[in-house]
């Protein structure tokens, strides 16, 4: 992507998050979402996040890697315990540095 | 200048991800779209508390609604001690750290020597991080791990990481149906 590319791109992403956070207090002032839509958006932080996590672990370049010797997968099981654990993002994202590096300098 | 713009906090980083994946500019303004819906949600909810200010104010404080503001503006509100400004300056305070921050990490990155592999896996654990701050029941864990194994197997199909996008919309419908058929029984 050459940076006017981006610029178009960070444009379009400022319009698509602007608009739903501003839309509400002019339209719906009084109106509450539909249950429907609220019970929806309930489940797009999960998914998201879900979708994103498996991709990064397990697609290397354009192949799936879904063998146990996986770094990203070694590493991302103790991030996830760390998190469970701590519930603290910087932990987490520090151990995972941590691990990371060290099995693919170390191991 | 994207945390100017943009202020999503994790939008913003799904979208480097998939800037330095080569994905295509729809594709990420999608996502971002998809992703950032949720601020819908808070802005209706604070609104009820915000009856009676002007078209101005909102348009300076629905820009300032993330996770973290909506989740503080909101326990204060229901408390009761909090008004409409100090509501604005929470906001904007926010955003001005956000942006702030964003400037120092990019001048440190510049400075320090840093494993590129170290730190594109940096990305991959907080993505970890911010997903298990939504495991608050059994079924969204589900769900994500669904979304997760729906990405594995679109990203045989899809370019331009659109399978991300269509994996969280799968699922989530998903989630939503299963809700619904539990509480009709």
């Amino acid at each position: 992507m050459t940076s006017v590319e981006v610029m178009y791109c960070i444009l379009g992403m400022f319009v698509v998050s602007y608009i739903p956070r501003v839309v509400p207090p002019f339209l719906l002032a009084k109106r509450a979402l539909s249950p429907m839509v609220e019970r929806w958006l309930k489940y797009v932080p999960t998914s998201v996040f879900g979708a994103l996590v498996f991709s990064e672990i397990f697609i290397d370049g354009n192949k799936l890697n879904l063998s146990l010797g996986n770094i990203n997968l070694i590493a991302s099981l103790i991030v996830l315990a760390v998190s469970l654990k701590t519930k603290s993002l910087g932990k987490s994202i520090v151990t995972g540095m941590v691990v990371f590096w060290l099995l693919k300098n170390v191991v | 200048m994207m945390s100017v713009l943009v202020f999503a906090g994790s939008g913003q980083f799904i979208a480097l991800s998939m800037i330095g994946g080569g994905a295509s500019i729809s594709s990420i303004v999608l996502t971002t779209f998809i992703v950032n819906l949720r601020h819908t949600l808070y802005s209706s909810t604070l609104t009820a508390y915000l009856m009676g200010q002007s078209k101005k104010y909102f348009g300076f404080f629905s820009q300032g609604i993330v996770d973290e503001t909506f989740a503080v503006n909101l326990s204060e509100f229901s408390t009761g001690e909090w008004d409409a400004n100090r509501a604005l300056a929470l906001n904007i305070l926010a955003h001005g750290c956000w942006v702030l921050s964003t400037m120092m990490g990019n001048v440190a990155g510049n400075v320090l020597p840093v494993d590129i592999a170290v730190v594109g896996y940096t990305l991959t654990a907080m993505f970890i991080g911010l997903w298990t701050f939504h495991f608050d029941n059994y079924l969204k864990i589900i769900i994500g791990v669904v979304a997760g194994v729906l990405a594995l197997f679109l990203s045989g199909f899809l370019t331009h990481k659109l399978h991300i996008v269509v994996a969280t919309v799968i699922a989530a419908t998903l989630g939503c149906m299963i809700e619904g058929g539990k509480k009709d029984d």
